[in-house]
């Protein structure tokens, strides 16, 4: 060991030695503190044995053990979800409506002969946008009107006030609730790290 | 002449398993059942519930595979969620009131858990007594250091892993574990003249 070195650093990488993790560095001066110090020496020889008395500690995993893990393996919520099940349904929606657009733009053409077939199609996209304008006009309107008619229960009475009031407290409590019971799933907490232990 | 495709990495396997390969879990868990369950057996101290327990995070882990993150290890995912396990149980075991230190329940069975080629009685008893005194050596550690002796020799981590499991620096794994390997020596320095 030369006389700049670090002793202590040198009986750590000592210790660190059997991990096989040294720098190249680290390990050629291990090597000579070793072949220079016969406590050194020792220390590493204790080392080597210390690491086989460990090694031979080590159990054996029961026969059978992965075939009964595989036997275990729960439906797993991600093959649920799994992307491609979004697709075939996107795909089918897509294929149905295209279909019923084609057949509805092929019977327009026959009633009207004189029209080409994307003047009829133009027609069916007219009339869908024109259906759907109405539609959303139709729902507002609902909405509008069940809002006024809310308005004036809630005002007509001290206790109507309150009851709409515990409702709406009561929806917010449920909510709040299942948001935090999906938070406790067991897949949730195990994603999560590690926990500070309470044993010594 | 044929070319042996290379071994898939556990980020590949999982990314197998989740278009549809279950079969590919149990190279996994192959993968990494001896070093788990040694790990849990160095936690808990009884065979049979380390491999309930190890079972149990192998299934976890399948769960929620498609939350696995491919930037980390899956080693060290794997080993966060036993260790939480391993504290579960502790804890668990602790509320019911029984004794951490009463001798290993599986111990005297001698089977299949601490093979040994010593037929003779002799051999036999001094592998035992050797056994005891790790065990207890072990045991006798902080738990600072206890846990990454564990991690390291029995879940055989490299320092990388530990570190990131951990979530310490890659120092503090390398003076914990020297440490741990320094108490470990004083105590059981009866054992290790050759």
């Amino acid at each position: 060991m030369s006389e700049h070195e670090d002793p202590a650093a040198v009986r750590e990488w000592l210790f660190l030695e059997p991990d096989g993790e040294l720098t190249s560095d680290e390990a050629a001066r291990v090597e000579v503190y070793a072949a220079a110090s016969a406590e050194g020496a020792r220390e590493r020889r204790e080392l080597a044995v210390l690491g086989r008395l460990i090694d031979d500690s080590k159990i054996q995993v029961r026969d059978g053990f992965e075939d009964e893990v595989m036997a275990s393996l729960p439906p797993a919520g991600w093959s649920a979800r799994h992307p491609r099940t979004w697709w075939v349904a996107i795909a089918a929606l897509a294929a149905l409506g295209g279909g019923a657009a084609l057949l509805t733009g092929l019977a327009a053409a026959r009633l009207e002969p004189g029209s080409p077939f994307v003047a009829a199609m133009a027609a069916v996209v007219d009339m869908v946008a024109s259906s759907m304008a109405a539609g959303a006009g139709l729902l507002g309107a609902s909405w509008k009107g069940i809002a006024l008619a809310l308005g004036d229960w809630i005002a007509a009475s001290a206790p109507n006030a309150i009851a709409f009031g515990a409702v709406v407290v009561g929806v917010n409590w449920l909510v709040w609730q299942s948001l935090r019971r999906r938070r406790r799933a067991p897949e949730a907490t195990a994603a999560r790290g590690p926990r500070k232990p309470d044993v010594e | 002449m044929t070319t042996e495709s290379p071994t898939p990495t556990d980020a590949e396997l999982v990314a197998e398993i989740l278009k549809g390969r279950q079969e590919c879990f149990g190279e996994l868990v192959k993968r990494y059942q001896r070093p788990l369950v040694n790990y849990l057996y160095r936690m808990l101290r009884y065979s049979e519930e380390a491999h309930d327990v190890a079972q149990e995070v192998f299934i976890k882990i399948y769960r929620a595979l498609d939350r696995y993150d491919p930037q980390y290890k899956f080693s060290t995912w794997l080993f966060r969620i036993a260790q939480n396990a391993a504290i579960d149980r502790i804890r668990k075991r602790r509320l019911r009131l029984v004794s951490m230190d009463r001798p290993t329940e599986d111990s005297d069975d001698g089977g299949w858990e601490f093979p040994s080629d010593d037929a003779d009685p002799y051999s036999h008893s001094r592998n035992r007594e050797r056994r005891d005194a790790i065990q207890q050596a072990i045991d006798g550690l902080p738990w600072e250091y206890r846990e990454l002796i564990v991690m390291r020799h029995y879940g055989e981590l490299s320092y990388q892993e530990i570190a990131q499991a951990k979530e310490m620096p890659l120092g503090t794994v390398k003076n914990k574990l020297f440490r741990g390997r320094q108490m470990l020596k004083e105590t059981l320095a009866d054992y290790l003249t050759d």
